[in-house]
């Protein structure tokens, strides 16, 4: 399983690296549909499940370096999964408590969150729900003006 | 998706994470943000979670009074709250304040606060000083009780 992570994660960085390259002659149309084509590559659920229940810490570093790569890549992909994806933190990802497995960690975090909330987290928290708003909406019509 | 429940799940991970990892990570976490209220989103919901179902029926004399866990989140909190810079620190305290006297102080006004970032310590009035009371010593110790350089 880590060997094939490892090939899932080589193949998304060679991908990154040519989509890094400017287009030379400019086929926009084809590499659009190219991208669009390969948004079902990567079984999120499928990796999201291996992140979560990984008995060995590499084979989960390599889930979460494949990790990082597709929330640079498919962020939108990535959005989808996040609540299940942290929710590893409280489960099994401190049982090797040690250097290495932290900075992977701490890694995924510093990487996969900035794509996120460039793609679509929406930054307002409502303190209070919309009830008590929508309450007093409703009332303005009653109350007199002054 | 908000960040409210981005933070949560990072905020019912917190007893899985080992101690001393936790001040690094979490600052990581929510330096990454750039919203002006994610402290306060982050205290809301760390301290709704520790006060959540204690206090219940002791009456609010019995429910002021802090208990070890409360303690430890609080230094949690003040240590957190340490690796900002003031400015932010002084934004953020005044948001915190400003919901605390939002606060419901009757069982009548409990019910308008299913969904917001206190919920969990929403379920009494007892549960809701305790927190009050929470917020109040991190930001006394955050703002008052040293000096910052």
């Amino acid at each position: 399983l880590q060997s094939l992570l490892g090939a899932i994660l080589a193949l998304l960085q060679a991908e990154a690296a040519v989509r890094d390259k400017p287009a030379a002659g400019g086929n926009v149309k084809g590499s659009k549909k190219d991208a669009k084509e390969k948004e079902g590559g990567v079984d999120m659920q499928a990796l999201v499940s291996c992140i979560r229940s990984a008995v060995s810490p590499q084979t989960r570093h390599e889930a979460l370096n494949c990790l990082v790569e597709l929330a640079r890549s498919k962020p939108k992909t990535v959005l989808k999964h996040v609540m299940a994806v942290f929710a590893f933190l409280g489960e099994s990802a401190w049982s090797h408590d040690d250097q290495y497995s932290f900075h992977v960690i701490e890694h995924t975090v510093k990487s996969v969150i900035p794509p996120l909330l460039d793609n679509g987290m929406e930054p307002k928290v409502c303190f209070f729900p919309p009830l008590k708003c929508t309450l007093y909406g409703g009332l303005i019509s009653n109350i007199l003006g002054h | 998706m908000e960040h409210k429940a981005l933070l949560q799940v990072f905020v019912d991970a917190l007893p899985s994470i080992p101690v001393h990892r936790r001040l690094r990570l979490f600052t990581t976490l929510l330096m990454l943000f750039e919203d002006d209220n994610i402290l306060e989103v982050f205290l809301m919901l760390m301290l709704a979670k520790v006060c959540a179902g204690k206090g219940d029926g002791v009456g609010r004399a019995a429910a002021t009074v802090l208990q070890t866990e409360d303690h430890e989140a609080i230094s949690f909190a003040t240590a957190l709250l340490g690796q900002f810079a003031l400015d932010k620190l002084v934004a953020s305290a005044m948001l915190v304040l400003d919901s605390i006297s939002n606060m419901p102080t009757s069982a009548k006004g409990l019910k308008s606060c299913e969904g917001s970032v206190f919920a969990a310590a929403a379920g009494s009035v007892e549960q809701l000083l305790r927190l009050q009371l929470c917020l109040v010593c991190v930001l006394n110790a955050t703002l008052g009780g040293q000096v910052r350089t």
